[in-house]
């Protein structure tokens, strides 16, 4: 996770009862738009930016996530591209990447890290 | 560059196809043509005359388009005849007195049904069998009758036949000669063919001469009687000649052109007449003292003298006359030396009188090659044996086994063919041709098909193309996979038969029982986006869960899993059904209401419903409580499923409706609405044959008939276009219903991924036949298990949308931000002929 600062302060996004099991849904943090999925029946948790830079929409978290040798990604709903939720590359065109974020679940609410300065 | 001046005389089948040829070369510039035609309908499919009886109208059976011959420049006269040809001048008349000069000319005459010079054959209710005209005339006249003679048992005769039949005439074949069809089958053949065709009704009576034709008086039993040379007599209300044909050679004859004894213009074998400038082709023309009263060779010498005009080598060097064909629902094949009247031939017959089949081989004294063959009642074995004989193949030491039943491993397999081998003789497309295809590109039977065109004609070269390009594959090591994804190494018809079979009601189910496991034995984790919507399609096709059941919600695409239609923003659109069309005002001033209240750009959509566009994530839920307080259910405009059911306002209003289209259009739609299936599926109901309602490009296609509904499958619009099928005729409304509910779960059940009834019905091995065979006669014996599935999608209908808002689990999903009511300030909207569009985005 390179791409994440490392000055980051954590802060509460949602309650676990927000979350869709193999789904996204969406949170609005600081003026940012940040998609948050639940993985599976292990619910392992990814957040990534909303914002699709090549449909150029908020739309990231309505994608289906789907898996395939071992890469997990989600699928934009506009023209398909797949982006990683562990890096936020996008896998069919590199040169574009999105924002992840660490993400945690504190009993009832699920936190996330943002990077500092963020406005 | 001064234009040669090429002027054509005809305009049938065979005059059409050479100006497609001559307008698909580059070099077609250098023309100046020149079109008369006698009819005033341009060229029309004479081979399936017939059909017009079984529905298809004028309009189905044309093939020259009268804007596409403006397009490419030709002068046309419609409904001139030409009376006149000076070649020495170059010059001819036509009937309007014009004269036209021409530097080349080509006649394309075509012929005449022959009527033999028997007294009374000029009266009211004798007719011929050739033009559209002519059968409109036949239909008009069978409407007064109830019996109907055709003069003549050869294969156009008996096409005339199964027409009267097919009008509810009670029928009659007279024939002089001893056998029916006597030029193509021998003795034994046309035996059978008689034995199977008066099981059906028809009554046959040969060898017999028809000497006077009078009519009746009002007493009579029919309006005409026929009396025949042995002294019986026949009364019957119609009669139709159809005993052979003769060119049309007067204008030739006239301007002093050599023909021959017995009519047809000579050519040689470059379809050059006795004068150089002119030219004859097809059943005008007489070569080696032949007529070829059949399309393929007509078309041979349309192409060879396509190819001599424009100075290229081509020759016609005669054709191969070999035909198979299904008359009155008999299979009839013919090949080569049908007699074996050739010397020293010998037979090998094979006759089964308890299926009604007979096959017979006529082979050289050696045993060792195939100089003809007759079938009746089972063709399966002609593309095989005509490949033996065309290409003048060894033939395997026992002969034999190539038409006795239960014999395995003589199936001649592409690869045993040479490359000049001609695989589809409608196009004229050789295994080279093929070859060259794959060679090029293409990687399947569609693809290889859409590029040479092979099969698309007659298809009955359909099971040789595939085995071609099975082994072109294999040889080019293509392996043909057929795996849906990497979690799946099966396809979705597979898929399809696990589920229904094993039950299975999750994604998660069926990954652990048969998704592909890794080298440790472990079933995959997770699907991807192309097995994941699959298996939610085919779970809802079977079990008809609500789509946004928890196990159920992350397999859908985006579209399924807001019940909406994302657009390029972000945004949605929403679509409620109105089905047939039909909505009252009441209902339009809602969706206007919540139109301007919600600030939706409006469209009213090619499938008769309105389309209300920008609408905002969140907003879902509230504009669709207010459609369903006003009566409205969910499109399912997102959905691979059932999209419109268009119709006409049928003869409730029209003048010329016979049958309430709103009315039938209304039950199917709300029968399959919600069925969900491999891609979208759109239906069409018209009250006429007028068609309003576009029914024949759509999956399923109903047209009233004054006797019930015509069915027609698997049509296409859209990208690729595909007319629809004729599937059956004059339904009642059950049984209409029940055959759309099978061939729709017979497609659901079988279809591949994504792939629309149109593209399913090519890649359906035997076609519209076998579907036919499937859906009408219970081939499989699963009609009632259709019946049954469909039956539990219907009665486990419920409208998404509603189900819905009524469950505060489901509305959860409706929020751009879970912890936030703010709305997404990406979306912008400006203002464009009084409504909202999306900002457009900076480059």
């Amino acid at each position: 996770m390179e791409n994440i600062a490392t000055d980051y302060s954590w802060v509460t996004a949602c309650r676990t009862d927000d979350l869709v099991e193999n789904s996204g849904i969406c949170v609005l943090l600081e003026g940012r738009q940040i998609a948050i999925y639940q993985h599976g029946p292990s619910g392992t948790l990814y957040a990534m930016d909303n914002w699709d830079p090549i449909a150029r929409a908020s739309i990231l978290a309505r994608g289906l996530l789907a898996e395939h040798e071992g890469e997990l990604y989600v699928v934009s709903p506009l023209y398909k591209q797949r982006y990683s939720v562990e890096t936020g590359i996008c896998l069919d065109a590199p040169e574009h990447c999105v924002g992840v974020y660490p993400v945690v679940i504190d009993g009832a609410h699920i936190r996330l890290a943002l990077p500092c300065g963020v406005a | 560059m001064k234009k040669c001046k090429l002027v054509i005389i005809g305009n049938g089948m065979v005059g059409h196809h050479f100006i497609e040829q001559l307008m698909g070369h580059p070099a077609a510039e250098t023309f100046d043509i020149t079109l008369f035609s006698e009819e005033t309908r341009l060229a029309y499919d004479r081979v399936h005359l017939s059909e017009y009886f079984a529905g298809k109208t004028a309009a189905d059976l044309m093939m020259a388009d009268y804007q596409q011959y403006l397009d490419w420049g030709i002068h046309i006269h419609k409904g001139e005849k030409v009376t006149y040809i000076d070649h020495a001048e170059r010059k001819l008349t036509s009937e309007t007195g014009k004269i036209f000069e021409y530097d080349k000319l080509l006649l394309a005459t075509g012929s005449y049904p022959f009527v033999p010079p028997i007294p009374g054959a000029d009266l009211p209710g004798n007719y011929v069998y050739r033009t559209i005209d002519d059968l409109g005339e036949i239909h008009a006249a069978a409407r007064a009758g109830k019996s109907g003679v055709v003069i003549g048992g050869g294969l156009l005769g008996l096409e005339a036949a199964n027409a009267l039949r097919e009008l509810g005439l009670e029928t009659h074949v007279v024939e002089f000669a001893p056998g029916l069809m006597s030029v193509q089958l021998d003795e034994g053949g046309s035996k059978l063919l008689r034995d199977k065709i008066e099981a059906l009704g028809v009554q046959v009576h040969t060898s017999k001469a028809t000497q006077k034709i009078t009519e009746g008086g009002k007493s009579a039993p029919a309006r005409l009687r026929m009396q025949f040379a042995d002294g019986d007599e026949l009364w019957t209300d119609l009669i139709v000649f159809s005993a052979g044909i003769r060119p049309r050679d007067e204008l030739a004859r006239e301007a002093g052109l050599v023909v021959g004894e017995r009519g047809g213009i000579v050519i040689d074998d470059q379809c050059f007449t006795s004068d150089p400038n002119i030219l004859a082709i097809g059943e005008c023309a007489l070569y080696d003292n032949r007529i070829f009263g059949l399309v393929a060779p007509g078309y041979q010498m349309a192409r060879t003298a396509v190819g001599v005009l424009l100075g290229e080598a081509a020759a016609f060097t005669g054709a191969d006359m070999s035909t198979k064909l299904k008359l009155l629902g008999v299979e009839v094949g013919s090949i080569g030396d049908a007699h074996g009247r050739s010397e020293g031939a010998k037979a090998i017959t094979y006759l089964d009188e308890q299926h009604g089949v007979y096959k017979r081989l006529i082979t050289n004294d050696a045993g060792d090659k195939l100089l003809g063959a007759v079938l009746v009642g089972d063709t399966g074995e002609y593309d095989t044996l005509l490949q033996y004989h065309l290409n003048d193949m060894d033939l395997p030491a026992q002969p034999e086994a190539l038409i006795l039943p239960g014999v395995e491993g003589v199936e001649l397999a592409g690869g045993a063919l040479p490359d000049t081998a001609t695989i589809c003789s409608c196009h004229n497309v050789a295994k080279g041709d093929i070859s060259a295809a794959i060679s090029g590109g293409c990687c399947s039977l569609g693809e290889v098909k859409e590029s040479t065109k092979a099969s698309t004609g007659c298809g009955g070269c359909a099971a040789l193309l595939k085995s071609v390009v099975d082994e072109e594959l294999a040889a080019l090591g293509m392996e043909v996979n057929n795996n849906l994804c990497a979690h799946f190494a099966f396809t979705r018809q597979e898929i399809f038969h696990q589920i229904k079979v094993e039950e299975i009601r999750t994604f998660e189910e069926l990954l652990q029982k048969h998704g592909t496991r890794n080298a440790a034995g472990e079933a995959p984790k997770d699907g991807c986006e192309t097995c994941k919507p699959l298996v939610a399609s085919v779970l809802a096709s079977l079990w008809n869960d609500h789509i946004l059941e928890k196990p159920h919600v992350g397999l859908q695409d985006t579209n399924d899993t807001f019940m909406a239609n994302m657009q390029k923003n972000g945004t949605y659109s929403v679509v409620p059904r109105i089905p047939g069309g039909e909505v009252t005002p009441d209902k339009l001033i809602v969706l206007g209401q919540v139109a301007k209240k919600y600030n939706l750009y409006t469209k009213i959509t090619g499938g008769q419903r309105v389309d209300l566009f920008g609408a905002r994530l969140e907003q879902l839920p509230e504009i669709w409580r207010e459609l369903i307080d006003a009566g409205f259910e969910t499109g399912h405009a997102y959905g691979k499923s059932l999209r419109t059911v268009k119709s006409c306002v049928g003869s409730t209003w029209c003048r010329f409706g016979v049958q309430d289209s709103v009315g039938m259009a209304l039950l199917v739609e709300n029968r399959y609405k919600g069925l969900r299936s491999p891609h979208k599926i759109k239906m069409a109901v018209s009250g006429c044959t007028r068609e309003c309602a576009e029914a024949q490009s759509k999956d399923i296609g109903v047209i009233a008939t004054e006797k019930g509904w015509n069915l027609y499958v698997c049509g296409n619009g859209g990208m690729r276009p595909r007319h629809a099928d004729l599937f059956a005729t004059d339904l009642d409304d059950v049984t209409l219903i029940r055959y759309i509910d099978r061939i729709l779960m017979f497609y659901v059940r079988t279809a591949d991924k994504l792939q629309r009834t149109s593209v399913w019905l090519e890649n359906l091995d035997g076609g519209l036949e076998y579907l036919r065979s499937v859906v009408i006669d219970d081939r499989l014996g699963i009609c009632d298990e259709l019946e049954q599935r469909m039956s539990h999608v219907v009665g486990t209908y419920q409208c998404e949308w509603k189900t819905a808002i009524e469950d505060p689990e489901k509305l959860k999903r409706f929020r751009q931000f879970v912890n936030s009511d703010a709305a997404d300030e990406k979306i912008r909207f400006v203002e464009e002929r009084g409504q909202p569009r999306p900002e457009p985005m900076e480059a």
